[in-house]
C-alpha cells in the first residue's frame, strides 16, 4: 500500500527526471511527462515506478 | 547447439535486440531466429528438430507467457514449455521467473535465468537510432546479456546468474559514485531488475557434457617412456 505522502514524494522525484530520459517499463518506452501522467492517474505503471523509487530510497536509509 | 530467439518490432525489443545480437556474435555453436522469424512456428520447429542444449529468449513476456514478432505468444506455461525439457532457459523479457519459468523447470527444463516481475530499463533518448551507443541502455543490458556470454563458454547456469548479479552490482557502484542527474533513476532500476533475476533449477547445468579425463597412468607412461628411448638410441 502506498500512501498519498509517498505518491507525492515520487511525483516529485520524476518531476526531477532529466528531459533526455526515457525508462521501458511493461513492454512500452515511456517519456518524462508520459511516467508523471501515469504517476498522477496511480496506474499499473505508476505504481511500479513508485514501487521503484520507494524501494530506493529504503535502500539508502538501511 | 543454442538457440537464440530474439524480436524487434517495437522500441523496448529493439534495444534488447541489438544488445543480444551482440552477444550472439561471440556464441559459434547458435541457430538464430531474428525480427519476422521469431515466431512460434519456427520456434517449436528449431527444438523438434536439432539438439539444442540453451535457448536465449529475448521479447515481451508476462508471468506464464513468452512472446515473439508482435507479441504472437511462443511459449506458454503447461501448453509448450515441455519442449524446453532438458535445455538451459534464459528469457530476457519481463515477468517469465514467476510461472512460466517454474513451470518448465517442472516440465524437465535443466535450468532457467529470468525476471519475475518486469524488466526495465532507461534509454537517453539522443541514442535511439544506436541503441548500443547508448549508455544509459547499456548499464542494464550488459548485466543482462552476461548470462548468454557465461553459459556459452560452458559455465554453470548458476554460475552465470551470479556473474550477471554481479554486474549489476557494479554498475549500481559506478552510478552510486557518478554524480550525473541520471544517477538515482538509474540506480533505481537496476536494484529492481538485479533484485527480480532469478535462477531456477538445477546448480551445475552447463551446456557442455562434464568430460572425466583421467590422469595419466604411471603403469602406462613408464612403458611408453622406456620405447620411445629405446628407439632414440637405435637411431
Amino acid at each position: 500500500m502506498i500512501t498519498e505522502e509517498e505518491w507525492e514524494l515520487v511525483e516529485k522525484r520524476i518531476e526531477a527526471m532529466p528531459e533526455h530520459m526515457r525508462i521501458a517499463i511493461l513492454g512500452r518506452v515511456y517519456t518524462k511527462e508520459e511516467l508523471l501522467n501515469e504517476v498522477r492517474a496511480r496506474s499499473e505503471v505508476g505504481e511500479i515506478v513508485a514501487r521503484m523509487q520507494l524501494r530506493y530510497l529504503r535502500y539508502f536509509r538501511g | 547447439m543454442i538457440l537464440i530467439f530474439r524480436t524487434n518490432h517495437d522500441l523496448p525489443t529493439q534495444y534488447l535486440y541489438a544488445f543480444m545480437g551482440k552477444a550472439a556474435q561471440s556464441i559459434y555453436n547458435r541457430i538464430e531466429l531474428n525480427g519476422r522469424d521469431a515466431n512460434r512456428e519456427n520456434f517449436e520447429w528449431v527444438l523438434k528438430n536439432y539438439e539444442i542444449s540453451a535457448v536465449f529468449g529475448g521479447g515481451h513476456g508476462d508471468y506464464s507467457k513468452f512472446g515473439g514478432w508482435e507479441n504472437e505468444i511462443v511459449l506458454r506455461a503447461c501448453e509448450n514449455d515441455d519442449l524446453l525439457s532438458g535445455k538451459i532457459v534464459y528469457l530476457l523479457s519481463c515477468r517469465t521467473g514467476r510461472e512460466l519459468g517454474p513451470s518448465s523447470i517442472d516440465k524437465g527444463a535443466r535450468a532457467f535465468i529470468g525476471y519475475a516481475e518486469d524488466f526495465v530499463f532507461a534509454i537517453d533518448e539522443r541514442y535511439l537510432d544506436r541503441p548500443l551507443a547508448d549508455p544509459l541502455a547499456k548499464s542494464f543490458f550488459e548485466p543482462a546479456i552476461e548470462v548468454m556470454y557465461s553459459i556459452a563458454r560452458g559455465e554453470s547456469a548458476d554460475l552465470a546468474w551470479k556473474r550477471s548479479q554481479s554486474k549489476f552490482n557494479a554498475e549500481i557502484s559506478k552510478w552510486m559514485s557518478s554524480t550525473a542527474p541520471e544517477a538515482p533513476y538509474i540506480i533505481s532500476l537496476l536494484i529492481h531488475d538485479r533484485d527480480y533475476q532469478v535462477f531456477i533449477g538445477e546448480e551445475g547445468a552447463t551446456i557442455i557434457p562434464p568430460v572425466a579425463v583421467p590422469a595419466p597412468s604411471p603403469v602406462i607412461l613408464i612403458p611408453i617412456i622406456l620405447i620411445a628411448g629405446a628407439l632414440l638410441l637405435l637411431r
